[in-house]
């Protein structure tokens, strides 16, 4: 087994640092979760992937990451985890053909149509198997890796203890979900969406129907929810920052968030943390403190209940999400740098939500830096001074007296 | 010809049916959501009685399995082993990397539910050297019979039966009420009770058991009329679910399907002529579960519109 850590001037460190991937549902994503300090960054191309609305990478699209992520040292990996259907059974070896052309790294694959089709046309290219496959035990994942699968991503029904065991004996490279919304069945098992609304879950289809509002009634026809709410199945999202010591020191290979369709300022605000924490652990695991800084940062982007899943063990009721209607707002993105002129000491931003001058914000960026700063000064390109930005995406200058860069992002500073 | 398989509800239904071509048996510490659960000492009973009257028996070992039960699973492979049965059911493929110890390959039937719903798929697993594959429910018709005529391997789907949609490891029903502080919170584990979603009217059986909890289709799927072309396009068995069902009803629901097998296995034409009055049959069980077509006419969209609840 591969050794996870080693002794540096008299100080273990962990030598074997997982690999933090994390979801991009387009360009501008992909640029700022490599630029926050993702290692790997996972797409969907316009076929063959789950979540529709986030699968909408072109082949030049994806051209265009593989080339900004080699330029970065990071990898790209292609959703293409459709459970087919007979229909779908076609054209497959022309588009993985060209995702080898453009240089990816791998695709997360549950269909063994898929698998086998990408052994016979593109035999280098590496191969991932999707949680949809519902992976839970070492013998399924040497199975795979005996078919030719390079590393599977496990169930996210596993506490941390089952997948220390789970990797002490997979063959193949284990790939765990850390954060983000979490299936409340186990993946690819679940056809709610299909018989409820016709849309196959399993094919980039899922309405969510688990986080509909039911009613719980008995045999007899006797009410049994709640009089004045409702039963619901759904799960709290992933957030598994108390258990990254544990996963580095199990020495799973990489460590997943979910969210293609998220923001910019959720893949900025989760990837920084975790990049954070697992670079703080691994430097000195032995004098590591998991202190409320890595919480409070990535409560900021959190819009939804959280929970730790099944990594603490059986999920209970405290993992449940019982009110849908309890997402809170998050902490307000207002813009992103574009660029600054030092001498002027003015930003190039680009805005994203309403503010105004005085605006209190924070500006962070990669590396998990951060300043403070009252906006004094708005004006638009050409330099015309404005009280209010209201105009989505507009270009505008203000008045920043320290330096920023590039993917910087100004978010409003939370009233206490 | 059509194996007519049965999911069944009691021993005692084993004991006395002998309508049926095979039975699925299985014990609940292997399986997932049998009507009935059995234990080793009954199985090895029911095995003698139905290999006198030549029926088949599968044993369910179904259930996804978690690290540390892969031992458990080991040594009840080993104990089947011994044993003379037709095939083992299986849903996870840990399982096949196990069997392989025990040279079971061949007696394997792959049932994970969901997941084989394309040819391609199908001819991966007839390679593995495995019996048979069951196919899933939630493909149409005419996908059903083209992966039967392309004749890779042994196949069979769910004929008469409760369609499972959903499968979470979780307590959901004991964990809504300990969440809304009910002393009791337990009370209704293991007891089939039912969802309504709050614009929608079907009624989904919910039941929580010791593999987690499960969420059926309102109706029964229900394919007697289609039978002919099971045969014709190389579907090689049906399965009747017993699940939601009490002896009574399940042995006339077999009743009524063997009745049709063997009619078309008499004259084609009887068998077509007859459907309407097998339906009819069918209709009038006393305190028969609704039933349907399921996705056999409903093809499910390949991605998601921006449509639908979200």
């Amino acid at each position: 087994m591969e050794k996870i850590d080693g002794i540096i001037n008299n100080k273990r460190v962990i030598v074997k640092k997982p690999e933090l991937l994390a979801p991009a549902g387009d360009l501008e994503k992909l640029k700022i979760a490599i630029m926050y300090g993702a290692d790997a960054v996972f797409i969907g191309g316009k076929e063959f992937s789950l979540r529709a609305r986030a699968s909408n990478f072109s082949i030049n699209d994806i051209k265009e990451s593989v080339r900004f992520a080699k330029e970065h040292n990071a990898k790209v990996y292609v959703t293409t985890n459709i459970i087919a259907h007979n229909e779908n059974l076609f054209h497959l070896e022309a588009y993985l053909s060209d995702l080898y052309s453009c240089g990816v790294d791998a695709i997360i694959c549950a269909d063994p149509f898929i698998i086998e089709t990408a052994k016979r046309v593109v035999p280098n290219l590496e191969l991932h198997l999707s949680t949809q496959q519902s992976t839970t035990n070492s013998e399924a994942i040497n199975f795979w890796f005996d078919e030719g699968i390079k590393r599977v991503v496990l169930a996210r029904e596993l506490s941390v203890d089952e997948i220390k065991a789970i990797k002490s004996k997979a063959k193949a490279d284990i790939e765990v979900f850390i954060h983000g919304g979490m299936c409340v069945s186990y993946s690819g098992r679940c056809t709610l969406s299909n018989n409820m609304t016709d849309r196959d879950a399993n094919r980039g289809g899922c309405a969510h129907s688990c986080r509909w509002n039911y009613r719980l009634y008995a045999n007899d026809d006797e009410m049994l929810s709640d009089k004045l709410g409702y039963y619901n199945l759904s799960s709290k999202d992933l957030m598994a920052i108390p258990f990254i010591p544990d996963l580095i020191e199990s020495g799973v290979d990489s460590l997943k968030i979910e969210g293609r369709m998220k923001s910019i300022h959720y893949i900025s605000t989760v990837v920084g943390t975790y990049r954070k924490l697992i670079d703080d652990y691994c430097i000195d695991p032995d004098h590591f403190v998991l202190n409320n800084l890595y919480f409070d940062e990535i409560s900021k982007a959190e819009n939804r209940l959280t929970s730790v899943g099944a990594l603490a063990g059986k999920p209970t009721e405290n993992e449940q999400l019982y009110n849908v209607r309890t997402e809170k707002p998050t902490q307000e993105f207002i813009g992103i740098v574009k660029g600054y002129d030092e001498i002027k000491q003015i930003a190039t931003i680009e805005q994203r939500n309403y503010f105004t001058k005085g605006e209190k914000v924070e500006i962070y960026g990669p590396g998990f830096m951060k300043q403070f700063l009252t906006i004094s000064e708005i004006f638009d390109e050409e330099f015309n001074e404005i009280d209010v930005a209201r105009h989505p995406r507009q270009i505008l200058k203000i008045k920043i007296p320290f330096k920023v860069y590039p993917y910087d992002i100004i978010r409003k500073t939370r009233e206490l | 010809m059509l194996e007519l398989i049965v999911s069944p509800t009691s021993y005692n239904l084993v004991e006395n049916c002998d309508l049926c071509d095979a039975f699925i048996l299985g014990e609940e510490q292997y399986s997932l959501r049998l009507a009935h659960y059995f234990s080793f000492e009954e199985i090895v009973d029911l095995m003698n009685i139905c290999k006198n009257r030549k029926q088949k028996i599968y044993i369910a070992v179904n259930k996804i399995v978690h690290e540390d039960e892969l031992d458990k699973i080991d040594k009840y492979l080993s104990k089947l082993s011994g044993l003379d049965i037709d095939g083992i059911i299986f849903g996870d493929l840990g399982v096949y990397n196990l069997a392989r110890k025990y040279n079971l390959v061949n007696k394997l039937i792959y049932n994970p539910e969901t997941y084989v719903t394309n040819y391609e798929s199908v001819e991966f697993f007839a390679k593995k050297g495995i019996k048979k594959v069951s196919i899933a429910k939630e493909i149409t018709l005419d996908d059903v019979l083209l992966i039967g005529s392309k004749e890779l391997i042994d196949i069979d789907i769910l004929g008469h039966g409760a369609l499972n949609m959903f499968h979470s490891m979780r307590d959901l029903v004991t964990n809504y009420f300990k969440f809304l502080k009910d002393e009791n919170a337990n009370k209704y584990h293991n007891e089939q009770l039912y969802l309504i979603e709050e614009i929608r009217e079907e009624k989904y059986p919910i039941l929580e058991d010791q593999n987690g909890t499960h969420v059926f289709s309102e109706k029964d799927l229900c394919t007697i009329k289609y039978l002919d072309k099971f045969i014709e396009n190389h579907i090689y068995g049906i399965r009747i679910d017993g699940i939601f069902k009490s002896d009574e009803e399940l042995i006339n629901i077999i009743e009524i399907y063997r009745l049709a097998i063997n009619d078309y296995r008499l004259n084609k034409q009887l068998y077509i002529d007859k459907k309407a009055k097998y339906l009819e049959n069918l209709e009038n069980i006393e305190n028969i579960r609704p039933f349907y077509e399921g996705f056999l006419f409903k093809k499910t969209i390949y991605k998601g519109g921006e449509n639908g609840k979200n």
